[in-house]
């Protein structure tokens, strides 16, 4: 089954709220003359609530994927909508705003601010936000509660073993409670029984009602997802409701 | 904002902190900078104090000149005056409301076995304390009729009056002055020391006597008091030619206590100009310093760039997150530049026994210089550290 978002429009077949709408998008880059063509005409549509994995070999565009609905990244054409905003249009600023309330994103490699404890590294998006300090403090808290580190949030993340740098990242990630939260290979650097930790977590937060897509090689955690749509050549090759 | 600042500032204070050597090696341009501007302008100020100091202590206050023999400062005097000029020059310049004579002088004091060496002895005329300011604690200045009378008689510092007879009272007892008696008929009034001269430690007669005691009839000094003292440089215009024709000569010079400043200005200003460009020269490197700096730490945070504008910066955050950085790295510079420099001003001036004037001025602008040059050297790497993409950011190993 494949799903076009092009022939949708308004709301989704299931009449449930849309949070990403992405049509016909292309993404080239040039190297010198050579033209590589990452995304060669995506169309996607993601509802709230769901868990959607995006699997697919090496180089196939998964992470430039990512980066377009993370608002990190523009396409070269074609039309990206979140939470029905046609973000395409916004200039930088609306854009880092987006990035700061709408997504969350969660990296391989955790990417957390070395000189930051755990706490401050989940209050950084707050402190963009503009929240003050009383409001930070409690808010980082509790995510920290919520991924299970109540015991390590005074904690660099050189004293944090991977699996706990990834639940302070997907911490960080919740912070202004966004819309949707992308994770790009989270458990690509953990071993297997964290790997597994984490996508529990990720099941966890699912059941709450947070909208996640993430990109894996792991059939088994793929298998943890509710939809897996899989990627060739920058192309929509399959979409699949697992659950 | 303000939160978001403050946030800045504790998070760019640790990321110098980490870095302590480099942070200092950094500074160290500006610091030199400011270190010798704010040590010249305080001395400077010093030395003005110093100076004005000293020109009272002539007795020239804003409402007289001085008339003095001798071209410059620097050629020995060869005094042409005569006690007879004053009544000459007060004739001759009807613009001239009084004339002071004064001939500085040292000598020995000795009261029975007790002496006091290489002490000051002043010669003065009748006028001298009520035009040049000065009061008795107890006795009389001397009067025009023992001026005239070379009458060996003297108005003492407390700290001779203390010295030779304790508590009680010297009025009317007798103390010998370079050998000769005098009757001591006044006791000053304590006035300290103005400039390097003890003023408490001072002998003042009449100046026809000193004339006697020196062996000449020369006048070393005149402080002229103008009627008008707006119209001091046409007295002092007029005078030039009455003493030119009076004395044959022209070695002699006026000094007012403007001109005086003016000259101590004038040199001060040459000199803070010398220094303001060593000191531009390494604001300017330490500047250029700072910029390399700070390329360097965009350099090495290209990934924390990154996530940042992953998880919400703006362009406008990144920015700030670089000036104050650089802006901190340059004002605690500038501020251990102000504290090195007042220190070293301190013990300059210290050593020389002057008082130390801090110049606010020169702090405050120093201060607002040290962080115009962390925010003009900081803006290219902070626009630099903006610019970045932050996929190709994330991606930065
Ligand atoms: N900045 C870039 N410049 C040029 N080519 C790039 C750039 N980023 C990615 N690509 C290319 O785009 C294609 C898709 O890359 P990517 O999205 O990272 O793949 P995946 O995450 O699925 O492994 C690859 O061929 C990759 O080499
Ligand atoms: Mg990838």
């Amino acid at each position: 089954m494949t799903r076009d978002g092009s022939k949708l429009s308004g709301s989704s077949a299931t009449g449930a709220q849309v949070v990403v709408r992405i049509r016909d998008v292309k993404r080239i880059y040039h190297l010198g003359k050579v033209e590589v063509r990452a995304l060669q005409g995506i169309n996607l549509i993601v509802e709230k609530g769901e868990f959607l994995s995006i699997m697919g070999p090496s180089g196939c565009g998964k992470s430039t994927l990512m980066h377009i609905i993370g608002c990190l990244d523009r396409p070269s054409s074609g039309h990206i909508s979140i939470d029905e905003v046609d973000v395409d249009e916004l200039d930088d600023n609306r854009l880092a705003d987006i990035r700061n309330r709408k997504v969350g994103f969660v990296f391989q490699t955790f990417n957390l601010l070395p000189k930051l404890n755990a706490i401050e590294n989940v209050e950084l998006p707050l402190i963009y936000a503009g929240a003050g300090f009383e409001e930070r403090r409690k808010k980082a808290s509790e995510l920290l509660n919520v991924v299970g580190l109540n015991d390590r949030m005074y904690h660099r993340p050189s004293e944090l073993s991977g699996g706990q740098s990834q639940r302070v990242a997907i911490a960080r990630a919740l912070a202004n409670d966004p819309s949707l939260i992308l994770a790009d290979e989270p458990t690509g650097n953990l071993d297997s029984k964290s790997g597994e930790e984490i996508i529990h977590l990720f099941e966890e937060l699912n059941n709450r009602g947070i909208t996640l897509i993430i990109v894996t090689h792991d059939k088994d955690i793929a298998g943890h997802s509710k939809r897996i749509v899989r990627l060739k050549d920058g192309l929509v090759l399959s979409d699949e409701k697992i659950k | 904002m303000s939160v978001f600042i403050w946030e800045e500032i504790k998070q760019a204070s640790r990321s110098l902190a980490s870095n302590k050597v480099r942070s200092f090696l950094t500074m160290l341009g500006v610091i030199i900078g400011i270190f010798s501007v704010i040590t010249l302008v305080t001395i400077g100020e010093g030395a003005k104090t110093y100076i004005t100091d000293q020109i009272k202590n002539l007795g020239a206050g804003y409402d007289s000149f001085i008339l003095a023999a001798g071209k410059d400062q620097n050629t020995p005097p060869n005094p042409k005056f005569i006690y007879a000029d004053i009544a000459y020059f007060k004739n001759q310049v009807p613009e001239i409301r009084d004339i002071v004579a004064l001939n500085p002088g040292s000598g020995e004091f000795a009261y029975g076995k007790m002496t006091l060496k290489a002490s000051m002895i002043m010669g003065e005329t009748a006028n001298a304390m009520q035009l040049m300011g000065g009061s008795l604690s107890s006795g009389r200045f001397f009067t025009e009729a023992e001026v005239e009378g070379r009458k060996k008689v003297v108005v003492i510092g407390p700290t001779v009056a203390k010295t030779f007879f304790g508590d009680s009272s010297p009025i009317g007892e007798r103390i010998k002055i370079r050998g000769d008696r005098y009757v001591i008929i006044g006791v000053s009034e304590s006035r300290g020391s103005i400039g390097p001269i003890d003023m408490d430690k001072r002998a003042v007669i009449p100046i026809t006597t000193s004339n006697n005691m020196m062996g000449n009839d020369k006048i070393m000094r005149f402080n002229i008091f103008p009627k008008d003292i707006k119209k001091i440089d046409e007295v002092e215009q007029k005078l030039a030619e009455v003493v030119k024709r009076r004395i044959r000569s022209d070695d002699f010079r006026f000094m007012t206590q403007q001109g005086i400043l003016n000259i101590v200005n004038n040199v001060l200003g040459a000199l803070t100009g010398f220094v303001a460009g060593i000191a531009a020269i390494s604001l300017l490197v330490g500047g250029i310093g700072i910029m390399n700096i700070m390329l360097v730490a965009v350099n090495e945070r290209v990934r924390e760039i990154g996530v940042r504008k992953a998880i919400g910066a703006k362009r406008r955050d990144i920015v700030i997150q670089f000036l104050v950085e650089s802006m901190l790295i340059s004002m605690i510079g500038g501020i251990l530049g102000i504290f090195f420099g007042l220190l070293g001003a301190f013990l300059i001036i210290w050593s020389i026994k002057g008082t130390l004037v801090i110049a606010w001025w020169a702090v405050i602008m120093a201060t607002t210089v040290s962080a115009a040059v962390g925010i003009f050297f900081g803006v290219y790497p902070a626009m630099r550290a903006a610019a970045l993409d932050p996929v190709e950011a994330l991606r930065y190993e």
